[in-house]
């Protein structure tokens, strides 16, 4: 567990890399992006769907994101692009194109329903994380430089 | 300040954070920002994904217009980042109208700089650690890594030259048959974690939720031009695979 949650945050910071983040926000967008798939593996062992466990790993992974935005001053969108990746049905593209291509119609059926799944529960997950007000962020964030004042 | 360059300094910034990959929110809280701030609370302004439509004091005598036409480009995060700065400052007052449009235009040459060689060795570390997460060995980890930077290497090249579909596609297809060249000469390896782990660099994560958040702050135009984007990107690097995998065999009959 300890190394999937490595490698995850190695992966986060390597499109942190790719797509020109801030520096500072390396280790940010590296920590949420771990956040949100050891959340995923947790919740995959506890016997949850993966649907349902990426629906609320995306949760988890957007309230944080827009945390760290508040508190860092800089977009929501750089968090929340970078954490993403590992929860993006990249291995699900590429199963769906070998079960067609070995002419197993009903598993590569499967796995495009469990493509849509995916990415259904991340959309689903992103809108149910920005429906909280953006006041609250503010207001913890207050509180929060105030603690560490 | 005449109306004119307000508008001019809210185009420049609203088709920077456009061409970077910002939300059309943003973009868009951004201009009328900058267009409060320099006194024009008389205006309106309407984005799409690739386009930018303002005018300035409609009905006065210095009303004026701007159209932009904007291409989906390439994510930049820290442009992102920086111009929301810059606004901030100059909302702030801690930067002259003038002086926020020179530093607006003076950003694309001392941010770009960084990159190349940085990239392509982190698309290679992206690619071994989701080989690792997705179920790979250890033995994987370098193979994946190679296959990462080689991606990367070929995407840059390619990149100016032929259009962004056309290069997923030979990506994927690249990497799919690379990966069997590896398993090939060296059984030890697994086929199916190199080439998962490889594409997630292909993969149109940045696309899908941008158009998740522009479906939810309520810009349904643009959430489907990205929507449409990630799911023919999908497309191709599926396309890719299926090519590489049904032309192995035939490539696999040469040499025995």
């Amino acid at each position: 567990m300890i190394l999937q949650c490595l490698a995850a945050m190695l992966g986060v910071w390597a499109f942190a890399v790719l797509f020109h983040a801030p520096r500072k926000c390396y280790l940010f967008c590296a920590v949420n992006g771990a956040i949100g798939w050891i959340c995923y593996l947790c919740l995959t062992d506890l016997g949850l769907g993966h649907g349902i466990s990426s629906l609320i790993a995306t949760i988890v992974l957007t309230i944080v994101s827009r945390l760290l935005a508040v508190l860092l001053k800089e977009p929501v969108t750089i968090f929340l692009v970078t954490g993403i990746f590992p929860l993006v049905p990249g291995a699900g593209i590429y199963n769906t194109a070998y079960c067609f291509i070995q002419q197993d119609w009903i598993l590569g059926a499967e796995m495009t329903i469990d493509v849509l799944t995916f990415s259904g529960s991340i959309a689903l997950g992103i809108i149910i994380g920005s429906i909280i007000p953006q006041k609250y962020f503010h207001n913890i964030s207050h509180k929060l430089t105030a603690l560490l004042r | 300040m005449n109306s004119q360059y307000a508008l001019d300094l809210a185009g420049y910034a609203g088709e920077l954070l456009l061409k970077n990959g910002a939300e059309i929110f943003r973009t868009q809280d951004t201009m009328h920002h900058i267009l409060n701030h320099c006194g024009y609370p008389n205006h309106n302004i309407y984005i799409i994904s690739n386009g930018i439509f303002a005018t300035v004091n409609e009905g006065k005598e210095d009303r004026c217009t701007l159209v932009r036409h904007v291409p989906l480009g390439f994510v930049h995060l820290g442009m992102i980042s920086e111009i929301n700065r810059i606004v901030r400052n100059l909302e702030k007052n801690k930067l002259s109208p003038e002086m926020a449009f020179d530093a607006l235009q003076n950003l694309p040459a001392h941010i770009y700089k960084e990159s190349t060689l940085l990239s392509i060795f982190s698309s290679g570390v992206g690619a071994a650690a989701f080989c690792y997460m997705l179920g790979g060995f250890p033995l994987d980890i370098p193979f994946a890594f190679i296959l990462g930077y080689l991606l990367q290497l070929f995407l840059m090249i390619s990149g100016r030259k032929i259009p962004f579909f056309l290069s997923t596609l030979c990506g994927s297809f690249l990497v799919t048959l690379g990966s069997k060249c590896f398993t090939v000469f060296l059984p030890v390896l697994h086929f199916h974690s190199l080439v998962i782990g490889s594409i997630i660099i292909l993969v149109p994560g940045v696309a899908f939720t941008t158009s998740i958040r522009e479906f939810f702050n309520g810009d349904y135009l643009s959430g489907i031009i990205h929507i449409v984007n990630a799911l023919l990107t999908a497309i191709c690097i599926a396309a890719g695979v299926a090519m590489a995998l049904s032309a192995i065999p035939f490539i696999g009959g040469m040499f025995s």
